[in-house]
């Protein structure tokens, strides 16, 4: 029973998100035949004008102002009086998208980036 | 900010129990006697339903620290609360000792998954344990459009079906389910201890108070006691961001323990 593989328990899991000044959030990416969803949970966000949504080729941009500071005073070393006023993200696509046709909505905390694929596939008449 | 789990500072040091199977060991503090307990589940899963729903439980019902599990299964790692150091995997108990429940401050390994099922039954069938319900989350991608999430039932047999029917749970009837749940199903079910899972609509990948709120609802129903979820939806950001870390290790033990399946539609063979 000893001895046995753990490593992947620490892949992806040494960075916790909390960074000087701003966190990562939690996000989630969903691929449709057409688009890319883009899901972002922002806990303390209370409306959409704190939140900037930048999109480039096959690389969305979230930022979003909490609307508090958030302090964790006695909680590890690293954290240890801590504050974070704002979250921040960068993430790339899995394919390039068409930037005038992406949306996004602000809800409930969560904001949803729909991103339309570029169309790269076209359909050849047979001669 | 606090920490999500609430602590009682005064356990007890000595381990009165130490029983060693398959590379798991469950330590028993024996400061309260068990009266053919309800098990309750709740290891981050979905959600973070179960973690949320057994953390509200822990706070409400004043459980006091029971017991811990060991194991080389699980990381190296140990938890600070109040500068007490803690086992992040953690069992907790009743005054009156009818309610156990199991949660925990880290993402389990799946390769833990089985040796701890099996030592969890062996474990319930020593102490008379009366019921296992797992308390989780179950993944819904519209979860943003639905404002009171329903709550889902599964059950090990025909007992725990017509159990959760008869508290209006909509039991699942076709369908995958993965993940520690369903081995703890499995397992109660081959030694014929009722076992149920409560599975609240969820977000996937979010920790997800509003869920846990539904499934709490639902369980303190089934177990006769009385849990205000007030005041877990009023600390509803905090809870979500304290608990960011833990869920994002457990989406990593997720895709391991091929949770994608529940999304499948099941094969039609009867």
């Amino acid at each position: 029973m000893r001895c046995r593989d753990m490593s992947w328990w620490f892949e992806d899991r040494e960075e916790s998100g909390f960074r000087e000044g701003y966190i990562e959030p939690l996000i989630e990416v969903r691929e449709t035949e057409k688009e890319i969803v883009v899901r972002a949970d922002l806990p303390f966000v209370k409306d959409k004008d704190g939140v900037k949504v930048e999109v480039s080729g096959d690389e969305l941009e979230i930022s979003a102002a909490m609307g508090r500071a958030i302090k964790w005073e006695k909680w590890g070393v690293h954290q240890r009086r801590q504050s974070y006023t704002q979250y921040r993200t960068r993430i790339r696509l899995p394919t390039e998208v068409d930037v005038g046709s992406a949306r996004a909505t602000f809800r409930d905390g969560v904001l949803t980036v729909s991103l339309p694929k570029k169309v790269t596939k076209v359909r050849i008449g047979i001669e | 900010m606090d920490p999500l789990w609430p602590i009682s500072l005064n356990t007890a040091s000595a381990v009165i129990d130490d029983e060693l199977m398959d590379g798991i060991t469950i330590k028993e503090y024996g400061n309260i006697s068990l009266d053919n307990p309800v098990f309750v589940e709740g290891l981050p899963d979905v959600g973070l339903v179960g973690v949320i729903t057994t953390s509200s439980l822990i706070d409400q019902l004043n459980m006091e620290l029971y017991g811990h599990i060991e194991s080389d299964l699980l990381p190296a790692i140990m938890v600070l609360h109040r500068a007490e150091l803690l086992h992040p995997v953690r069992l907790y108990a009743s005054g009156d000792g009818r309610i156990v429940l199991l949660t925990s401050e880290i993402a389990l390994m799946p390769a833990s998954y089985y040796p701890l099922a099996y030592s969890l039954i062996d474990w319930a069938i020593r102490n008379k344990v009366s019921k296992v319900i797992s308390v989780n989350g179950y993944p819904v991608p519209n979860r943003l459009d639905i404002k009171k999430p329903q709550v889902f039932g599964v059950g090990n047999g025909k007992d725990a079906v017509e159990f959760l029917r008869k508290h209006g749970v909509e039991v699942i009837e076709e369908g995958f389910i993965a993940g520690f749940y369903a081995l703890l199903l499995r397992e109660s079910k081959k030694y014929r201890i009722p076992g149920l899972a409560l599975l609240g609509q969820s977000f996937p990948k979010y920790p997800d108070p509003g869920s846990a709120a539904s499934v709490i609802d639902k369980l303190a129903e089934m177990l006769g006691i009385d849990i205000d979820v007030k005041p877990l939806l009023e600390k509803e950001d905090e809870i979500k961001l304290g608990l960011r870390d833990l869920m994002k290790q457990t989406e990593g033990a997720m895709r391991q323990s091929h949770k994608v399946i529940e999304e499948h539609l099941p094969a039609m063979y009867r």
